[in-house]
């Protein structure tokens, strides 16, 4: 029965013992501890910050994407809308003008030509001829003005068809980005959403390991407090051990 | 986070410190009754109860890091 007293209170040595190492040194431990980790957590607010920077910056500059968009298309559309309502028709119009004026002068020419067959005097045949010389010139005039402006009606034309693809470039360029723009807000939310409640997270882990240090440090100076000598407690009771085994031994 | 873990690991030590210094005392008191064992109880009781508010405070402030940590692993 001694021997069996003997080793369970060698045992209660033991666990007073490994207690009173753990005890040791628990709030340094506790205070690094919970440092390392606020230390980490701040770090991950502040990346979380950094992420809500970078998502506004990005849905900024696709604003200002969009912005910029959208002036090119109204400009692409106004000079799309004046080569058809304005450019072409009055293109169309002077041709339409000089073929009058080919007709007119062609039918001047021939009554010209009649005269000229019928005249009958030196005079008149100079007189006429060269006024058919004229009437040439004149018809040749307007025959290359109207080249020239059925060269340009080509050209308004082509310029025409590229304005309106780079205005359908531009439309799906701005669908583009108004998408992102669109997307990038919904992400911006999110993160904004979630920098908030690691804030709030923050603020309760900071609660926390303040409670677990204090409480560290409770333990720790308990057995300074229950020692009115001023050994620990825990020392106290190995004190109490090896006095109980030293009188039975 | 390591420092969650390590103050996870210290708790859950020192639990089992507590609990080896519990059930040797435990085990010692059906044999040990005079005076001096009841003082070391009383001692022993007054620790443990400080212990108990140790590792309900570490393991309060572990589930906080562990909440922490899910909402600082999301990505967007």
């Amino acid at each position: 029965m001694a021997d069996v007293t003997t080793e369970a209170l060698r045992s209660v040595k033991t666990a007073l013992g490994n207690f009173q190492t753990d005890i040791a040194g628990m709030y340094a431990r506790a205070s690094s501890n919970t440092d390392s980790v606020l230390s980490s957590c701040q770090q991950s607010v502040s990346a979380a910050q950094s992420d809500v920077d970078a998502s506004q910056a990005r849905v900024q500059e696709l604003e200002n994407t969009i912005a910029a968009l959208e002036q090119q298309i109204k400009d692409t559309s106004d000079a799309i809308v004046k080569i058809r309502e304005k450019d072409i028709p009055n293109t169309d119009a002077q041709i339409s003008n000089l073929n009058s004026q080919i007709y007119h002068m062609k039918e001047q020419l021939a009554s010209l030509r009649a005269s000229l067959s019928h005249a009958q005097d030196a005079d008149a045949v100079r007189s006429i001829q060269s006024s058919i010389a004229q009437c040439e010139s004149a018809l040749s005039a307007c025959y290359s003005r109207k080249d020239n402006l059925e060269y340009q009606k080509t050209e308004l034309i082509k310029r025409r068809n590229e304005l309106e693809a780079q205005y359908n470039r531009l439309r799906s360029d701005l669908a583009d980005a108004e998408y992102e723009r669109d997307q990038e807000k919904r992400r911006l939310y999110k993160l904004q959403d979630k920098l908030n409640r690691l804030r709030a997270a923050m603020g309760r882990v900071q609660s926390d390991c303040n409670e677990y240090v204090i409480c560290s440090k409770r333990v720790e100076v308990q057995s300074d407090r229950l020692s009115s000598s001023g050994a620990t407690a825990v020392s106290q009771c190995l004190t109490f051990i090896e006095d109980y085994l030293s009188v039975n031994l | 986070m390591g420092s969650g873990s390590a103050i996870m690991a210290e708790v859950q030590s020192f639990e089992r410190s507590v609990r080896n210094l519990s059930d040797s005392i435990g085990g010692a008191g059906s044999l040990w009754r005079d005076s001096k064992f009841q003082e070391l109880g009383v001692i022993v009781r007054d620790i443990a109860v400080q212990s108990r508010d140790l590792m309900t405070a570490g393991e309060r402030c572990c589930t906080t890091i562990n909440q922490f940590e899910a909402i600082a692993s999301e990505r967007y």
